[in-house]
């Protein structure tokens, strides 16, 4: 019988479990494989560092560790971009929600996760170290506002995160606590609790953000690279204000009150294009600028400056920057006036290789390198908050010095921008491996949610079949809580 | 969508579209309910909705879609004029189905 209440968890958590068991408790399991823990042992655990876990690993990990204090998961391949998406290792939502009712969860870091779309950390209550970094597809951060005891607090690279509530409240609640905060330039808005519609902002929390000057470090996390690791991109907020300030004064000069989306986004390229000259100088030593002499005071508060030609400091700041640097300052100036868009990787040219073909699939990362080595590696921009449209603010930039100004590369359709674009494969929607775990992306959760919210699903639906489906769930809940959650159903 | 469906079924269509709505609409939801779902839900059925598969109403049955409508609701609906709209709609529905199976039954009669 005893063997029944022995517990067989899932490989990367069997290699988190033993390690600390034999590192804390002294308790030395053997070879990984087919192990089984008690019940007792589980509940020891007080940290997990979890690498490379797959969907459903964290499935029930609040039962299995009633004790976990602390959690990291990571994944070490970084640019997933290009990759299948059965290749690629992640938790899933699901997880995430196992994860939300770890209620004793003081340290949390997710990085690197492609296929999570969202956390609650309200629902964690005791964290006072968060680090959710470099996630894809995250795109809702909750309840950080109900995080009253937080002094360590690390977020960015999720570049679909789309909503942050309340992140200003959080560090002003916070700003006694915080020993080390680390946020996504992209982000700045949101911690200054900055209004689009009229420019006002918290300022308490600019404030704390002042007072905390030396612990807080904005960040833009730019694509790995195998060979020189992360491009990391770190100003202090001296600089973010600096940039800050610039983008809004560039506002306000180049957009007359009240224009539309449309009108933004055409105003905001046709300055870049204008202003912002394509560096040369770094593209051509293999993007490893350095600013030095350039502008020494703004160089002397610089953190860490590697590859800053690709961040959207350089582009609004300098005004000379690589095509990455462009999209980042376009999707921030986009977002001082509330429209969501998203960096994009691609190459530059048309798949004549034809990567994407399934026949090609075998060789298709082989194929990815010999193309972006012959090529030119680029980045674009999409407008999330315009119809999903594209633009290619570099290439148009080049145009217009040229002395075209006709913005050739501006609100495209993604069949257009693939004529001479080469999307990543995330972004193309070429992933479409089978694969046996769920994830929704954007789209269909997009889709679904606008036909509930209008009504459009239910065009045929009846009361009666309604009524019929709310007794066959009420039946089941009530056969589990026998009404304990106070709801009448009728 | 016109096969009938058994309760494990519904609950797995309900449970995919929950996991594509995601946060807010799943923190509306009490969590016993959630819980209903995810653990009665045919796990194998609920394979079929891959991460490509739109959800609407060829893809989801009329049980799993009148369901979401009680969820809609009970829980999501954010003002009384939003559930009085929906709880209007389904009425006609309902009215319009009746009406359309009277003449029928009178015709055979």
């Amino acid at each position: 019988m005893e063997n029944d209440e022995l517990i067989k968890l899932p490989i990367s958590l069997t290699v988190a479990v033993c390690h600390e068991l034999k590192d804390k408790h002294g308790i030395d399991k053997g070879n990984f494989g087919g192990l089984r823990f008690t019940n007792e042992e589980l509940a020891k655990i007080t940290e997990l560092d979890l690498e490379g876990p797959r969907a459903g690993d964290l499935k029930d990990i609040h039962k299995l560790f009633p004790n976990l204090r602390g959690l990291s998961i990571k994944n070490r391949t970084i640019d997933n971009e290009y990759h299948y998406i059965n290749e690629i290792r992640s938790i899933k939502q699901q997880d995430v929600w196992s994860i939300e009712r770890c209620k004793n969860l003081e340290r949390l870091s997710i990085t690197n996760q492609e296929f999570i779309s969202e956390i609650d950390l309200g629902k964690l209550p005791k964290l006072f170290d968060v680090n959710i970094s470099n996630n894809a597809s995250l795109a809702t951060i909750d309840g950080i506002d109900k995080l009253s005891e937080l002094f360590s607090l690390a977020c960015y690279g999720n570049e679909w995160l789309q909503e942050i509530k309340n992140l200003d409240k959080a560090i002003v609640q916070n700003k006694d606590n915080f020993s080390k905060v680390k946020l996504d330039v992209q982000l700045f808005p949101k911690a200054i609790g900055y209004n689009h519609l009229d420019g006002t902002y918290n300022q308490e929390a600019f404030d704390a953000l002042e007072q905390e000057k030396h612990i807080v470090k904005w960040c833009e996390f730019l694509r790995h690279d195998n060979f020189k690791g992360d491009k990391n991109v770190e100003i202090d907020t001296y600089n973010m204000c600096k940039m800050h300030n610039k983008a809004c004064q560039i506002l306000h000069d180049i957009l007359p009150k009240n224009s539309s989306k449309f009108d933004t986004i055409v105003a905001v390229e046709r300055y870049l294009a204008e202003n912002v000259t394509y560096d040369d100088d770094t593209f051509k030593s293999r993007h490893t600028k350095s600013v030095a002499g350039k502008d020494d005071k703004a160089t002397a508060r610089v953190v860490q400056y590697f590859d800053g030609a690709n961040s959207a400091y350089c582009c609004l700041v300098d005004n000379n920057c690589v095509c990455e640097g462009y999209a980042r300052g376009e999707q921030y100036l986009l977002g001082l006036k509330g429209i969501q868009a998203k960096t994009v990787n691609c190459v530059g040219g048309k798949d004549n290789l034809r990567l994407f073909d399934q026949k090609n699939a075998d060789n298709y990362i082989d194929n990815f390198f010999h193309f972006t080595l012959s090529s030119n590696a680029h980045s674009i921009i999409r407008i999330d908050d315009y119809y999903g449209l594209y633009s290619d603010p570099c290439w148009n930039a080049t145009h217009y010095q040229r002395g075209d100004k006709s913005m050739p590369y501006t609100l495209l359709t993604k069949e257009d921008i693939c004529k001479d674009h080469t999307l990543s494969s995330r972004e193309a929607g070429y992933d479409k491996v089978p694969s046996d775990y769920k994830f929704f992306p954007q789209r269909v959760k997009a889709s679904l949610e606008k036909s509930i919210r209008h009504n459009a699903l239910f065009k045929n639906t009846q009361a009666s079949d309604v009524k019929a489906q709310r007794a066959a769930l009420q039946q089941d809940v009530m056969g589990i809580v026998r009404g304990a959650n106070g709801r009448t159903y009728e | 969508m016109e096969e009938h469906m058994n309760k494990s079924q519904v609950y797995a269509e309900v449970y995919a579209a929950l996991s594509a709505l995601g946060g807010e609409y799943i923190r509306k939801t009490p969590q016993k309910v959630l819980d209903v779902i995810a653990d009665r839900r045919d796990k194998q059925y609920g394979q079929k909705f891959d991460e490509n598969t739109p959800l609407n109403e060829k893809t989801l049955s009329k049980e799993a879609i009148a369901m979401l409508a009680s969820l809609k609701l009970d829980y999501w609906c954010k003002t009384a004029l939003e559930k009085q709209t929906l709880q209007d709609l389904l009425s006609l529905h309902d009215k319009k189905s009746s009406r359309q199976s009277v003449p029928k039954d009178n015709k055979k009669a």
